[in-house]
């Protein structure tokens, strides 16, 4: 196989049992018994204060932080049974855009954008490449930004966040706060780029303090969750 | 009772920091050996290290090598043949050069110039959360961080004292010749440091290149990676990579010369 991925079918893609965490700064609050069940093509959209402060909630769901209770499943294996580099060779399933950008500063956008790929599967890099120019486009990018993060307007960085929290069909897309910076106009991108990835069967877990995404159309069915502090409450299923 | 609690303390601290060196220096060594570490990406930060440590330092090293050689080979062929010692020329100038000012001046450029660059930059790289991305996208920060930055600076260290060594001894030999210290024919001058090469010496230049090179990076990348929540912490800790390199480095060049020649 190419590009290193075991098919694996199953239908739960994330699962959060019980999971409480208590965790240092920068996190803002850690997590209180945190359930939530996300399955192929769903998406739960969790809702958040304007200026909350960072939650482990994204990092959890990657098994970057083990949980003090309850346990996370991702593709049905619970990441503490994982070892490192089975745990590392799954998170290259996971999309992210994450908060604050996360991009490597020493590293230009394009690199960043392709880094995941071309560290995970033997793929020629040009082929690579060719998949990120492509969702750039997909996503209203002339082209790839050739340039540190430091040199790229932020408005861009977003987006190219975007390319590369979907390259390479990820199974779980994490999107924290992805709109933070872009202006409302490509809106569209993201939701059409949303609409694809959930009817390959991935699953996304959106969180978002923008009250209007909720009046999206075209976004359901999803699950609303809100976060107030370290708790998870089910608010609606659409 | 406090000063020989502090003593105690002093001496916990710092065995527990030895602990950790050999640990992590240990650790390069097995994942240097598992199969599939040197993917394109670590080998991408690996040549780029190599770059920065070695092929951008050529020309301060060969400038310094260039004046060692003046000052240090010079002197030599001036003075040993005064003294009735000339055949001593050769052993004189590998014990100078190769055996110890090479390496100890190549080591100490690298561990200034890099080491200060490597700490700082995976300090400020942890502030932000650089590296709690890498492990995001499944890049394990030691393979991807690590790994490569130990191995660029040793192979630079080692590339950059033979090319000082080299430099040196013939700028001493064509200022020797221009300042009339008569050094002779070239091909007996190179002669007689060739033949006072032994293997035991290419075994010590080894020694102190590559061990003090994995030394300084495991420090600098321990030290970068051990800041934690504060910008501020970062120049600390670049100013702790040198002090604990440069110790290193002397100690690392005692045991080496006293193992290797007594």
């Amino acid at each position: 196989m190419k590009s290193g991925k075991k098919i694996i079918q199953v239908d739960e893609i994330l699962s959060f049992r019980g999971v409480s965490v208590a965790v240092p700064p920068p996190y803002e609050f850690g997590l209180e018994d945190v359930n939530l069940v996300l399955k192929r093509g769903e998406l739960a959209l969790i809702s958040v204060d304007r200026g909350h402060g960072l939650s482990p909630l994204a990092d959890t769901a990657q098994g970057l932080i083990v949980p003090d209770q309850g346990g996370v499943n991702f593709l049905e294996k619970n990441w503490s049974d994982l070892s490192p580099a089975a745990a590392a060779a799954a998170r290259q399933r996971i999309g992210r855009v994450f908060r604050g950008g996360g991009w490597i500063s020493n590293l230009n956008i394009d690199e960043n954008i392709t880094l995941s790929r071309r560290h995970h599967t033997h793929l020629p890099v040009e082929e690579i490449y060719r998949e990120a120019e492509k969702l750039g486009i997909f996503f209203g990018l002339k082209s790839l930004p050739v340039a540190r993060p430091a040199h790229v307007k932020k408005s861009l960085l977003r987006r190219a966040g975007w390319v590369r929290a979907f390259l390479g069909d990820p199974e779980l897309i994490l999107l924290e706060e992805p709109l933070k910076d872009a202006y409302t106009d490509v809106l569209h991108y993201l939701m059409k780029g949303i609409a694809g990835a959930l009817s390959r069967g991935a699953a996304i877990l959106w969180i978002t303090s923008d009250q209007r995404i909720l009046d999206q159309p075209g976004l359901a069915p999803f699950k609303i969750y809100r976060m107030r502090g370290p708790k998870l409450a089910p608010l609606a299923i659409s | 009772m406090n000063v020989i609690a502090a003593i105690g303390k002093y001496a916990i601290t710092r065995w527990r920091f030895l602990r950790y060196l050999a640990a992590v220096t240990w650790s390069i060594f097995v994942v240097c050996f598992k199969k599939g570490t040197f993917r394109r990406t670590v080998r991408d930060v690996l040549a780029r290290q190599v770059l920065f440590t070695g092929f951008e330092a050529v020309r301060f090293i060969s400038l310094l090598a260039f004046l060692i050689g003046i000052s240090v080979v010079v002197q030599a062929q001036v003075w040993l043949p005064r003294a009735g010692q000339a055949n001593l020329l050769g052993p004189v100038l590998v014990m100078v050069i190769v055996r110890e000012l090479g390496p100890l001046l190549v080591n100490f450029v690298v561990i200034g110039r890099s080491g200060t660059a490597i700490a700082t930059e995976l300090g400020n790289m942890n502030v932000s959360g650089e590296v709690r991305v890498l492990d995001a996208l499944g890049l394990d920060p030691f393979t991807y961080l690590v790994l490569p930055r130990v191995l660029g600076v040793a192979i630079s260290v080692f590339c950059l004292t033979v090319i000082f060594i080299m430099v040196s001894f013939i700028s001493g030999y064509l200022s020797g010749v221009l300042m009339g210290a008569n050094p002779g024919p070239p091909y007996f001058f190179f002669k007689s440091v060739f033949k006072a090469v032994s293997p035991l010496d290419v075994l010590n230049l080894l020694a102190k290149t590559i061990i003090p090179g994995i030394l300084t990076g495991v420090i600098c990348c321990i030290e970068g990676l051990s800041v934690r929540m504060s910008i501020t912490e970062v120049p600390q800790a670049s100013t702790r990579a040198v002090v604990r390199s440069v110790t290193a480095l002397f100690v690392t060049s005692v045991l080496v010369s006293v193992f290797t020649y007594i």
